[in-house]
């Protein structure tokens, strides 16, 4: 039961109408997508919900929460796979959702503006309008930008955008004494243009990044919007063998040609599109194992080149260009072709829970990509002998591995994002052979001299890599931003 | 806390380091305590020069110990003050660490301690059919791992952005080395990559990026490398006013084929590409247009032969000339792609009057024409000749900002002028931010007006730095810090 | 895990149950729930204006979590499970929604957790364990003692049919007329079988034998008496030789398709709505239609599209429309992302401010297209954005069928 003296203030705060502390509200808020394995089914109740409108309330909220020492939880869209939004030990939960409009798109600079809570999507519907897009992330449209861009990493377009921080011009922050930190260009209070992401000085323009509001709250972004182009060609390129894709996927990505690129092994594209796990399986079967989706976009010159360049790497490592022989291609196309949002990303999501769905996934490894080759094979040699997976009568692992690869801009590196057969809520893939086969998963990695920078699901429950030079500087510096400990008490601590 | 005389310091360190890696010398040391800026020179106890990383951490951890102010220097190229040694303290001069540790060349990466300097680097990954990405301004004795630090614009700035470092290691106040990233993880063989899934990775992996050693030493990082390509070919585009540019590169960049871009006005122009100075310097500065786009296009040869001619036929709607040369400097194409691979950058133009002051800042592209008006007004007012004044503009990957700075050429020897350019250098850098520019690396006076206008940041850098730093020994003074 | 099925996979593969009929049939669709929050918003790729793109009427009106689909979910879990009593703003959380289907339907295409099924469930559940809500004990009273929504007299379903028409009450084509249009929105009646006449189409009418089909009480839970009213309906129909049956009401339509979810038989005449018969019929008669004046838009009621999937009807009112109007527009959120008029009768008798706000906002959607007329195809729209458009002067609400009639000489 909350303190009817801080309910009060809050309501003098937001109105009546914007706070709650009924369970019947605010059981909605108890569970997300970590626990959507079925172990772990922490749900884990706020004792009041909040609806701010703007960043002085939010400001005004956490002043008032610190007071009363209760612990105050910025709650996004909700879409994150690790908990960040459950409350550990009761709390706030300060809902972003009436947050949501689109403060300015500026052209001639290519940024836009938005308030935190103002999702994906309904910012691309208005920059299609002016020939821009943002980059799409390898999540559904529907993420907030303020809590995306704190701790999103990839996207298709990652070959030639970058990966996630490289898209912030700024941020508005609300620090938990309840001041507002601006970071880069923004921090000049008289002139507040929205140009630059770094300093002024030390560079804290990313100090909400994987801070799950543990050291304030985000009431503002500002990103980077980039032209889209007169022609859009997606193109698909199928290989049989994994050593050739990554010559050829490497070769590509030196040749610094197609604007989004992504490698998807085994757990394919197809299987988004299968209502069973049985249909999944007959559709993995018939299409190739490797495939290269690319998006060339440009003038006609530049997409003529680049099919050219592209056709001869499929041609000099056995690859096929299978584009036109997709059964779903005229979606895919409109798809790219808007920009609002992508197949990619809206399907993703039966990535998580879809009945047809036949991986789980798990974890971001990062790597050198010509490690990939290498790291392929060692995965199917951990399927082979796996007591289930490696069971011809149990199931077909050539056909359930997977892997997604999402590289950096020039391919210095990659993220590969792993998945292990079944499906998610699979009470005998979580129980059974998950924690089996994580253990000897993290061991391969490591021992390949890979670096494991997030498990989630399978791979080990809501456990992050952690940076362990970084722990003891990290607790100094909450303690002096957050001395009482009430922003997202205790968000680190595993479940 | 025990305070030590000077030369138990010098004592101390040169335990550590070995004393011919310590400079005592004092015609030596005027050459540490200053540079061409308005920063006031500040004599250093002594330079210590230390060879690895070892021995980098237990001069911190003496200077910790006995709170020994530290300035941290790799090759000393910043002129904007920033390696000018704080009162009572030691210079850390890294130029002796100058090691590439590894070149990936899979992967187009280099591992490279924070000695290495561009030339080094460049003649080192020449030979792997890469290249690195050169700064504007800099020489290439500058030092790579502190210009990619800076955030110092790049010539490729346009294409690739600005974050060119990944991750590092730094010597930490208390002498511990922290690395960022993948580089924390013991058992990570290339770690090369940004990491976040930790606690306020994006806050520990970013602060040290701009922080002018007011947070730590940067001993090592791994730097991205591009390709060298087939084809390199490089394009000149006049405009008489600055105006008229702006639509030209709004749209050039939409097409993203430039693989460096930079704008300058014929002062500056002139600068790289006089070879005798001063003379050549002022005949070129009468026949060069007023401003001139310069850009490169690499890649395969079919490659760059589309590129061109969707450019030429972009610029036919402009109205606006494309010349793979300037027709007013026979041999300016290849000067410029000489510049761009090894720069000669500011020692070479500063010797056309003697010293060269800069005022680095970011700015919308908007907003150019009122910070010229303002320059060139200022100017008049402090008596100092217009023509003078160098103004280059580097596009960054985003369409529409850009990094701009202010050149200023004065005479050394000539007290008079140095006053008229010092006073029309502060009076601008005033009138600058309080036209809004963005001085996102702050130097000298900017730090002030920087941080009078964001006092919020400034506090919560304060408060970190006071975390990592209690004993504020890390280039103290530097930053309001 | 696929591959060869053996006696031990089969039992420990993940199956998902086909057939749902109580609430707790659905628990396992509850915690594959993830708040991907599609249930909040038109379908992404369709997104076209920022300023509409919201979905869920009750969730945009009161934006707590638990006003969506994703937060009733959990308000499901919590009572399966025993975590969540009843309680009145459990009450409001369920009678809040309109039953738009939006999250279904959207849903559909990512996860499948069937949250307006779930919805619907958990209000049967509140109406066997607490009662029916207000609104809907009334509906209940007066469909049981007077077979029809309002309580008014069963003799008076027919009063609005004019003078000295009399269809028959046997035919192969019948015209299911339903409660709004018989007390409330009697033009529309009026219209269809002015447009019928015109046409040379000939349909009987049930007279008093029509009752309410039950529509507004499965959706707010009151399910035996929508069943029986609804078997009555389906009986009477199939006796008078009925080999189609047409609708003009949306909400009659979604219910005789619904029988069957209910344990009834499948019925024994073919659904249509009264547009899917007249728009053939009218392509030979373009010389002879007088255009409406201005441009015209098109709201999708929820029960004709959504609804009806995977066979909505969405081109039918726009071919007509098309043939009758200088210009057909489209507002960004149409077809399957259709926002609600927030007109069902559960909400609109218990809730009305919501309902209200509802159709002001898609009025003002309405007005952005600049067209003079918002044509719709189900008299509960009709009635509830009339109600809320005295406030948006130049966009006049109407039913195709009065359109039709009106340009049809």
């Amino acid at each position: 039961m909350a303190d009817q003296d801080l309910i009060n203030r809050l309501i003098d705060i937001v109105g009546p109408e914007w706070v709650s502390e009924d369970p019947a509200v605010t059981i909605a808020y108890s569970r997300d997508m970590h626990a959507y394995i079925r172990f772990g089914w922490e749900t884990r109740r706020p004792d009041i919900v909040v609806l701010p409108k703007n960043s002085s309330e939010v400001q005004n909220i956490i002043r008032v929460a610190r007071g009363f020492k209760i612990p105050v939880i910025p709650y996004g869209s909700g879409l994150n796979i690790f908990g960040w939004t459950l409350p550990r030990c009761g709390g706030i939960i300060v809902d972003l959702a009436r947050m949501n409009q689109i403060i300015e798109i500026n052209e001639e600079n290519a940024t836009a503006t938005v308030e935190a809570g103002c999702p994906h999507f309904k910012l691309q519907s208005e920059l299609l309008k002016r020939r821009m897009f943002i980059h799409q992330p390898g999540a559904c449209s529907s993420i907030y930008l303020g809590s995306h861009f704190t701790h999103g990493c990839c996207s298709k377009a990652t070959a030639r955008l970058g990966h996630i921080e490289r898209q912030i011009v700024g941020y508005e922050m609300v620090l938990p004494d309840g001041t507002m930190l601006r970071t880069g260009s923004l921090a000049d209070c008289r002139a507040q243009k929205r140009i630059w992401p770094h300093g002024p000085g030390p560079d804290l323009g990313h100090i909400p990044r994987y801070a799950e509001g543990a050291l304030g709250i985000v009431t503002q972004v500002t990103i980077k919007c980039h032209p889209l182009d007169e022609n859009v060609w997606p193109f698909w390129v199928a290989f049989d063998d994994i050593d050739n894709t990554i010559k050829a996927y490497i070769e590509l990505l030196h040749a610094e040609v197609c604007t989004g690129s992504s490698l998807y092994a085994g757990f394919k594209y197809i299987g988004y599109f299968s209502d069973s796990p049985e249909v999944a399986y007959r559709q993995n079967k018939i299409h190739p194992e490797f495939m290269l989706i690319l998006s060339l976009q440009g003038t006609k010159r530049r997409i003529k080149f680049e099919e050219k360049v592209v056709r001869e790497i499929a041609n000099k490592y056995g690859g096929r260009v299978i584009t036109d022989q997709l059964p779903f291609y005229q979606m895919f196309v409109d798809s790219h072709l808007n920009m609002t949002s992508s197949l990619y990303s809206e399907y993703t999501m039966r990535y998580f829970g879809y009945p047809g769905t036949v991986g789980a996934p798990g974890g971001m490894v990062w790597a050198p990509i010509y490690d990939v080759a290498e790291y392929w094979k060692r995965l199917t040699l951990l399927y082979m002998n796996d007591p289930v997976l490696g069971d011809p009568d149990e199931s077909d692992f050539e056909v359930n591995r997977s892997m997604i690869l999402y590289p950096s801009q020039s391919g210095h590196y990659t993220l590969i994002e792993a998945a292990i057969a079944g499906h998610p809520v699979d009470p005998r893939l979580i129980k059974e052979i998950a924690p089996r086969f994580a253990e000897k998963f993290v061991r391969e990695i490591t021992d390949m001299g890979l670096a494991i920078d997030a498990k989630y699901g399978w791979a080990r429950r809501g456990e992050i890599g952690t940076i362990s030079s970084y722990s003891e500087l990290a607790s100094k510096i909450k303690t002096a931003f957050d001395p009482d400990d009430v922003m997202n008490r205790g968000v680190w601590s595993i479940f | 806390m025990l305070l030590l005389t000077k030369e138990h310091i010098i004592e101390d360190v040169s335990k550590i380091v070995g004393s011919k890696n310590v400079i005592t010398h004092t015609k030596k040391l005027e050459g540490f305590s200053k540079d061409q800026s308005f920063t006031r020179p500040v004599m250093p106890i002594c330079v210590v020069q230390p060879t690895c990383n070892e021995d980098v951490q237990e001069v911190v951890r003496l200077a910790n110990r006995h709170h020994i102010p530290l300035t941290p220097r790799s090759s000393g190229t910043n002129n904007q003050g920033g390696a000018v040694p704080a009162l009572n303290g030691l210079v850390v001069d890294l130029s002796k660490m100058n090691k590439i540790l590894e070149i990936d060349d899979r992967a187009w990466m280099a591992s490279i301690e924070a000695g290495v300097t561009f030339k080094q680097l460049q003649g080192e990954v020449k030979k792997h059919g890469l290249r690195v990405l050169t700064p504007v301004e800099l020489p290439s004795e500058a030092s790579v791992l502190s210009t990619y630090l800076d955030f110092a614009p790049l010539y490729a700035w346009t294409c690739y952005g600005e974050e060119n470092l990944t991750t590092m290691s730094v010597v930490l106040p208390n002498g511990e080395t922290l690395k960022t990233g993948t580089a924390s993880m013991p058992t990570a063989e290339k770690p090369y990559c940004h990491a976040f899934g930790a606690p306020f990775a994006g806050l520990l992996s970013y602060v040290w990026f701009q922080s002018q050693g007011t947070l730590g030493i940067v001993t090592q990082s791994w730097v991205k490398l591009k390709a060298r390509r087939e084809s390199e070919k490089i394009l000149f585009l006049p405009f008489s006013k600055v105006e008229d540019s702006f639509r030209v590169i709004y749209e050039i960049k939409r097409l993203r084929y430039e693989k460096e871009m930079v704008m300058m006005n014929k002062m500056d122009l002139a600068l790289v590409l006089a070879d005798r100075y001063p003379q050549e310097v002022i005949s070129l500065r009468e026949s060069l247009p007023p401003w001139t786009l310069i850009m490169t296009l690499r890649g395969r040869e079919d490659e760059v032969e589309y590129q061109e001619e969707d450019l030429r036929e972009l610029m036919s709607k402009f109205e606006v000339t494309i010349s793979s040369e300037l027709p007013e400097v026979p041999g300016s194409d290849n000067k410029l792609l000489e510049e761009i691979e090894d720069p000669e950058g500011w020692p070479k133009w500063s010797q056309f009057k003697g010293a060269r002051n800069t005022i680095p800042f970011i700015a919308s592209v908007e907003d150019i024409p009122v910070y010229n008006k303002a320059a060139f007004n200022l100017a008049e007012r402090h008596g100092y000749p217009k023509e003078d004044i160098g103004c280059t503009a580097v596009p960054s990957d985003g369409n529409g900002r850009l990094h701009y700075a202010f050149s200023f050429a004065r005479d050394l020897s000539d007290p008079r002028d140095t006053g008229r350019a010092c006073s029309l250098y502060m009076s601008a850098c005033r009138e600058l931010a309080k036209l809004g520019a963005y001085f996102s690396r702050p130097y000298g006076i900017m730090v002030e007006l920087m941080y009078n206008r964001a006092p919020t940041y400034h506090e919560t850098i304060k408060k970190i730095k006071h975390i990592i730093d209690p004993n504020n020994i890390m280039n103290p003074g530097k930053l309001m810090l | 895990m696929s591959g060869k099925k053996t006696e031990k996979s089969l039992k420990q593969t993940y199956i998902f149950p086909m057939v749902r009929r109580t609430l707790e049939d659905y628990y396992e669709d509850m915690l594959r729930c993830y708040k991907c929050s599609y249930c909040r918003w038109v379908f992404f790729p369709d997104a076209r204006d920022e300023r509409f793109v919201y979905q869920c009427p009750s969730g945009d009106a009161f934006r707590f979590l638990a006003y969506y689909a994703s937060g009733r979910m959990e308000i499901a879990r919590g009572i399966v499970e025993g975590r969540l009593p009843w309680s009145k703003t459990v009450e409001h959380i369920l009678y809040t929604c309109t039953t738009c289907g939006a999250c279904e339907a959207l849903c559909e295409n990512i996860n499948r957790c069937h949250p307006l099924q779930i919805i619907e469930k958990l209000r049967e559940k509140y109406v066997t364990e607490i009662g029916p809500t207000p609104a809907y004990k009334r509906m209940m009273e007066n469909v049981k003692k007077h077979h029809n929504l309002y309580g008014e007299s069963d003799r008076k379903r027919f009063d609005w049919l004019p003078d000295g028409i009399n269809p028959p009450k046997n035919a192969k084509i019948m015209y299911f007329v339903g409660c709004t249009s018989s007390y409330r929105q009697k033009e529309i009646a009026k219209a269809t079988l002015s447009v019928l006449n015109k046409l040379g189409v000939k349909v009987g009418l049930l007279y008093n034998n029509e009752w309410c089909c039950g529509g507004p009480l499965f959706r707010g839970g009151v399910t035996a008496v929508a069943k029986e009213s609804l078997k009555h309906n389906i009986q009477a129909l199939e006796r008078s030789g009925a080999e189609k049956v047409i609708f003009t009401c949306a909400g009659c339509l979604r219910a005789f398709k619904e029988g069957e979810e209910y344990g009834l038989a499948p019925p024994r005449f073919e659904v249509l709505h009264a547009l899917q018969v007249v728009s053939p019929l009218l392509k030979d008669l373009k010389n002879q239609l007088k255009p409406i004046e201005g441009n015209v838009t098109y709201h999708d009621p929820c029960y004709l599209g959504r609804h009806l999937a995977p066979f909505p009807i969405y081109e039918a009112p726009r071919e007509v429309l098309r043939l009758i109007s200088s210009k057909l527009v489209e507002m960004p959120r149409n077809r399957i992302n259709a926002f609600c008029c927030g007109g069902e009768e559960g909400v609109r008798e218990e809730f009305a401010e919501l309902a209200v706000e509802t159709a002001r906002k898609r009025l003002a959607e309405a007005k952005t297209t600049g067209a003079q007329t918002l044509a719709t195809a189900c008299p509960f729209c009709v009635q509830n954005l009339s109600g809320g458009s005295k406030e948006f002067e130049g966009v006049k609400v109407e039913d195709v069928m009065m359109l039709l009639d009106r340009a049809l000489q």
